[in-house]
């Protein structure tokens, strides 16, 4: 494989890694409300939210990349496959994050609350510095775990023509006949770029702690 | 004593540079009751755990029977299964086979390990089941059992393969005084039939009662045996004093 | 008017249904190949990744790390466009297989190891002082106990094995998407076309994960007995 084509291949690297970071982020952020509906105490809310969570789960991303881009894109508004990658797979780690979200929740102990409750701490206090920090560290394996899924998965989107690193896998692949060696090169840049994600999950935990008075 | 079944010849343990066991010579003669005491960390399991290669001992030589290992050099896969042929070992925490029936947990090893027929194992099984009194739970599964009734079972289990000696790691430390009391029953009826046993233990009055000889054990090292009145009523050591003062005060 | 206009429509959707459920039977029957070969060669593999044999320790650690670190539309494109550069064409199917089997084979290796090592200890100390073989102390005590762990994460996993398959329309496989975009392609309809087909999916995920909940609450409750 010529160096050129190698090249143009990781080119494709930059567009992977903004989709993921982008997506994550808005998931992490949207994911948080969604949460909060999820617990609501009005039982319709929460039905609501339910079904809405089941049904974004269990369409497969694709399902929604080409409904986001094809369907909304062409008939309301005018998509590029960035932006249209970027809504789908916002939307799908919003609602994984508030489940990710929820599960922290659970697994904080209860002595936390109780040890709360009993300095008399406002409600809003004891949510926003005892119950928000904790279900956050709780949730960081999984968050971790969920984004090294999400970067695998932002390969969907060269379907659409987001020219990432899939994309620029396959045209290399068309233009040279060269499959093997530039997929090759596909699967191992997805399986280094995943290491730091990695490595970061297992080691932010610690550093937060330390940062964090125990 | 009676004819030496057990040897343990300069037997010593450690964990990278950590020593547990710096060297052990005991000997156990046939259808002796030993008992092991001691405070925690002494040793006494990680012993009884190297003796059927369940820990494997750093160096030393184990003979048990006819079977001679000399650790490092002569302690093959097939070795070391010869010398458990001789060995039934009852575990603190039980270790029933929990997604099997009472029964099929002692019928089992048999069919599997001696090869018997199904039919003759479930003959002995139920044999076993009901010398320790639990003729009735062969059909149950583990967890429907009380953890004195689970002990029984793992006795029976390990009795089923006829070993020549029986260890037992602290049996009834993880039970109830109450259940405790069945356990130790048929551990005594054991005895009673002149089944060689080495107890490690905390029940003192077991040690004191049933067992013929005791071993007082200390970082890694032996401090005291003899006859087991003797040596639980009036220590030679100091360090064995200590222990057992703190023993009896309780 | 509008009622005219809703008539058309639905005349016009239900028309597609047929070709979509075609689509759709390929995915299910895809999804059960998958699941029948690549369930089997995690359980290989979760033995395998701790073979005392180093080149087999190895070999199995490179196939589950590529099989779980490659994204599966990759392993798709690998099969069906990479694999004729080294003289072996297959077809969307075999790709297809192949490519998900590796996939299956990688994480369900994950989860059925997972689950033979919460199997206590002391169970594994029992079997060795009863003598029992280690292909005994596998075949009764290990296996039975850890593989009832792994199930529910198993079946949660053949559910993202049905979605995957939705992919395989990049590699020129006909299923349900691949039909959708047919369909989509030549009415230029196509967002009704996707709704259909993210209902199709919904309408088989949905249960099933709720199936999936209940098995994971009973084998929690029968583990804790």
């Amino acid at each position: 494989m010529t160096r050129d084509y190698l090249l143009l291949i990781l080119s494709g690297i930059p567009m992977t890694v903004a989709v993921t970071v982008v997506a994550l982020a808005a998931g992490m952020l949207l994911g948080f409300p969604i949460m909060l509906m999820r617990n609501a105490p009005w039982a319709p809310l929460r039905l609501m939210t339910t079904v809405f969570i089941a049904i974004v789960r269990s369409v497969p991303p694709v399902v929604w990349v080409f409904l986001v881009f094809f369907g909304v894109g062409a008939d309301l508004v005018d998509l590029n496959p960035f932006t249209a990658a970027i809504i789908s797979f916002g939307l799908i780690s919003a609602v994984n994050m508030a489940e990710i979200y929820r599960g922290g929740l659970v697994a904080i102990a209860a002595g936390q609350h109780e040890a709360a409750m009993a300095l008399n701490l406002s409600r809003w206090h004891h949510f926003r510095d005892v119950t928000v920090p904790q279900m956050f560290i709780v949730s960081l394996p999984a968050i971790a775990t969920y984004s090294v899924g999400l970067l695998k998965d932002t390969a969907i989107a060269s379907t659409i023509g987001l020219q990432d690193l899939t994309f620029q896998g396959r045209y290399v692949t068309e233009m040279t006949y060269k499959g093997l060696e530039a997929l090759s090169v596909v699967g191992a840049a997805y399986i280094l770029l995943s290491l730091p994600i990695a490595w970061l999950s297992r080691n932010l935990g610690e550093l937060l702690k330390r940062r964090i008075a125990r | 004593m009676t004819k030496p079944i057990v040897t343990l010849e300069k037997m010593s343990k450690q964990y990278g540079t950590h020593v547990v066991l710096p060297e052990i010579d005991l000997t156990v003669g046939e259808g002796e009751v030993l008992a092991i005491i001691g405070p925690s960390g002494s040793g006494k399991s990680t012993l009884l755990r190297c003796l059927n290669y369940i820990e494997h001992p750093t160096s030393g030589v184990i003979t048990v029977a006819n079977t001679r290992v000399e650790v490092g050099r002569d302690d093959s896969t097939r070795r070391i299964r010869e010398l458990r042929k001789n060995l039934g070992m009852v575990f603190q925490s039980f270790n029933l086979f929990p997604h099997m029936s009472v029964l099929r947990n002692i019928t089992l090893p048999q069919v599997r390990v001696l090869g018997s027929s199904e039919k003759e194992a479930e003959e002995a099984a139920r044999r076993l089941l009901d010398r320790v009194g639990l003729a009735d739970k062969a059909d149950q599964y583990p967890a429907r059992c009380s953890g004195g009734q689970q002990q029984r079972i793992a006795i029976a289990r390990a009795l089923a393969l006829g070993p020549k000696v029986m260890l037992f790691d602290e049996p009834t430390s993880a039970l109830d005084p109450e259940l405790g009391v069945e356990v130790l029953g048929v551990m005594r009826e054991l005895a009673e039939t002149g089944m060689t046993m080495i107890v490690v233990t905390h029940e003192m009055s077991f040690a004191e009662n049933v067992s013929d000889r005791v071993v007082v054990m200390a970082d890694g090292r032996i401090i005291e045996q003899g006859n087991s009145r003797d040596i639980i009523r009036s220590p030679q050591t100091e360090r064995g004093r200590r222990f057992l003062r703190a023993v009896n005060e309780r | 008017m509008m009622k005219l206009w809703m008539n058309t429509e639905w005349e016009m959707i239900r028309s597609w249904l047929p070709q979509l459920w075609d689509g759709l039977v390929l995915n299910l029957q895809l999804t059960l190949i998958t699941l029948l070969l690549g369930i089997p060669l995690g359980l290989l593999w979760a033995v395998t990744v701790r073979a005392r044999n180093r080149p087999v320790r190895y070999a199995t650690l490179f196939l589950v790390e590529i099989g779980r670190g490659a994204p599966a539309l990759v392993l798709l494109q690998f099969m069906y466009s990479g694999l004729p550069q080294g003289g072996l064409v297959l077809s969307s199917m075999t790709s297809a297989i192949v490519a998900l089997v590796w996939s299956t084979g990688a994480y369900t290796s994950e989860i059925i190891r997972g689950g033979l090592e919460s199997v206590p200890q002391g169970q594994r100390e029992a079997s060795e002082a009863l003598n029992l073989s280690v292909g005994d102390t596998f075949r009764y005590v290990i296996l039975p106990q850890g593989f009832w762990v792994a199930v529910p994460a198993l079946m949660g996993f053949a559910i993202l094995v049905f979605q995957g398959t939705s992919l395989c329309f990049a590699i020129g496989l006909p299923e349900i998407l691949a039909q959708a975009n047919d369909i989509g392609a030549t009415t230029f309809r196509y967002f009704p076309a996707y709704t259909i087909t993210g209902i199709a999916f919904a309408g088989i995920c949905i249960p099933a994960s709720i199936l999936v909940g209940w098995l994971e609450h009973k084998v929690a409750t029968r583990l804790r007995s």
